[in-house]
């Protein structure tokens, strides 16, 4: 710490503590070695034996189905009958595997996803087990909501909703897209329960400062083979924070594929995929979301942010709408940390991951993890920018 | 060779489309999916065999000739990291993919010191972040082209012929 009472931007022990546990737990369940996707039998003696330890009367579970979708965690739907709702519902398992494209804490997702309740759609979670205590690995049960990530009619459809087209829903779904960033970063998390999260000091590098030590470490557990140019990339994040004035909630992954919608109304049934999200500067998220990848281009030869709005025209409503003004230096910085976020989870811990076998679906890891020169080319332009 | 290469990864995407994809029951969406990808990672395989250890060959001259460039740009002590790796890659056999793999990673182990310049202890001249970039460009733009197969870049219409870039 200086006498500005800003820490020293090299400080790697500068870290969200829970995030931390989560990171050295990783290298141990990596120690494990190679994991095999649970059967569904499996799954659901896993899961009565969770609803058991809760004291749920006679839990029976039922049509269990192994869900498709996202990069990170294994999905599973069931149904579950039992003394106290004899009715029976369908509920979601969401379980890490060992290691993932991104490790990240169920218990602070569940905090954030719940403490939303009632500001934007999303899956209220009921139970979590930690730090797996009972399931194999860390998981959290979730209600299941009903919706599409893609157009049910879409020809373009890609893994973890990359390349999907949404064309004539795009004026549907735009706005609530663009109020959904509002609502998040307008969020009043000073009385909700966030016991899992550190909170950063406004007016400090506290918030960027955390994060990058959280992706720098990832990446240096993980790396398979160096590339010098994420080490650039840390070296220029490390000499370039800026100070985060204003702390909000940041989702982190609030992009194309990861808000439900119903067919036909286009309503938002659910922001998804809350793992990510921590506290920390708004610019993060609104960079987050203008990243090339997660968008296309439309018929007109526009490219769309998320495959909705062109980004000039997301930027003009963000900030009418929020009453935040975008600093363009913030954003290039978040620019710059978010590439480097992208590198760190495609050329480190998803080949890392696939290497091991220490995920369900690897095949889908090295997909990914293929798409890594595109975020080196971006973080090539814009440190370039800068020199 | 017989059967060839490319006709044994023909026949795996025929046995994935034809029969092991349709077997798989509507309701499995993961298994359904690992199916798709299969078929996807075999076509990028396809494109990618006959050239993979040429393609290495070029990762790797292009990370020695940063690795040589540097040395000028640094101070004694981390010249002397980089011209150690250096000396232990001199002669790899650029046929033995898996040497070439290892003589990246010792070349890219000594750079990525010398960036880090012992936690920012050392500065990093701008003369040695233009190359190291200058580098990068290169490196990302093969690396785009070689795995453009994957249809996620954004920008892939605009690529270069891969002869162009390996």
């Amino acid at each position: 710490m200086n006498t500005a009472g800003q820490p020293d931007p090299w400080d790697r022990t500068a870290i969200d503590p829970r995030q931390n546990v989560v990171l050295e737990r990783t290298l141990e369940y990596r120690a494990r070695g190679a994991y095999r996707p649970r059967t569904g039998d499996e799954i659901a003696a896993m899961l009565r034996r969770y609803f058991d330890h809760l004291g749920y009367g006679a839990p029976q579970i039922s049509n269990v189905r192994r869900m498709s979708g996202g990069a990170s965690k294994e999905q599973f739907a069931f149904n579950i009958v039992h003394d106290g709702a004899p009715e029976g519902e369908r509920l979601i398992l969401r379980m890490d595997p060992p290691e993932g494209i991104a490790q990240t804490c169920r218990g602070r997702e569940a905090q954030l996803q719940n403490a939303m309740i009632g500001t934007l759609p999303v899956a209220p979670v009921r139970h979590v087990d930690l730090d797996a205590e009972i399931f194999d690995q860390p998981a959290a049960i979730l209600e299941f909501v009903h919706g599409v990530t893609e157009p049910s009619n879409s020809d373009a459809k890609g893994v973890s909703g990359m390349g999907t087209r949404f064309d004539d829903w795009a004026p549907k779904l735009a706005p609530q897209f663009v109020d959904a960033f509002v609502k998040v970063h307008g969020f009043d998390w000073t009385a909700a329960n966030l016991s899992l999260f550190a909170k950063p000091r406004p007016g400090t590098i506290d918030a960027p400062l955390w994060e990058l030590n959280n992706w720098a470490k990832l990446w240096w557990n993980a790396v398979v083979e160096p590339v010098p140019v994420i080490t650039l990339c840390e070296r220029w994040l490390r000499e370039n924070m800026p100070v985060c004035d204003k702390v909000v909630v940041v989702h982190s992954d609030l992009r194309i594929g990861n808000f439900m919608f119903e067919e036909p109304s286009g309503k938002f049934t659910a922001i998804l995929d809350w793992e990510l999200g921590h506290l920390g500067d708004f610019h993060e998220d609104i960079a987050w979301t203008l990243m090339r990848l997660f968008g296309n281009w439309d018929d007109k030869g526009r490219f769309l942010v998320s495959g909705l709005l062109p980004r000039d025209e997301f930027l003009e409503q963000y900030q009418r709408l929020s009453g935040n003004t975008v600093d363009p230096r913030k954003l290039h910085y978040y620019e710059v940390l978010n590439a480097y976020k992208c590198a760190s989870m495609d050329m480190g811990q998803a080949i890392r991951a696939a290497e091991e076998h220490t995920n369900h679906q690897e095949q889908v890891l090295t997909w990914l993890g293929s798409a890594g020169g595109v975020f080196l080319e971006q973080i090539c332009k814009l440190i370039q920018e800068d020199i | 060779m017989l059967p060839s290469i490319d006709l044994r990864l023909k026949n795996m995407v025929k046995a994935v489309q034809d029969v092991i994809a349709p077997a798989i029951r509507e309701d499995e969406k993961l298994a359904q999916e690992q199916a798709r990808l299969l078929v996807g990672q075999i076509a990028m395989l396809r494109y990618q065999w006959k050239d993979a250890v040429r393609y290495e060959a070029g990762s790797f001259r292009l990370i020695r000739g940063l690795a040589e460039t540097l040395v000028a740009q640094v101070d004694e002590s981390q010249a002397q990291v980089l011209q150690q790796a250096l000396d232990a890659t001199d002669g790899v056999d650029e046929l033995d993919i898996d040497a070439l793999n290892a003589a990246i990673c010792t070349l890219g182990n000594a750079i990525d010191k010398v960036i880090l310049g012992d936690d920012g202890q050392k500065p990093l001249s701008a003369g040695a972040r233009a190359a190291i970039i200058a580098y990068g460009e290169k490196d990302a733009l093969r690396s785009r082209v070689w795995f453009q197969g994957n249809g996620i870049d954004p920008d892939r219409e605009a690529l270069p012929p891969l002869a162009e870039v390996i």
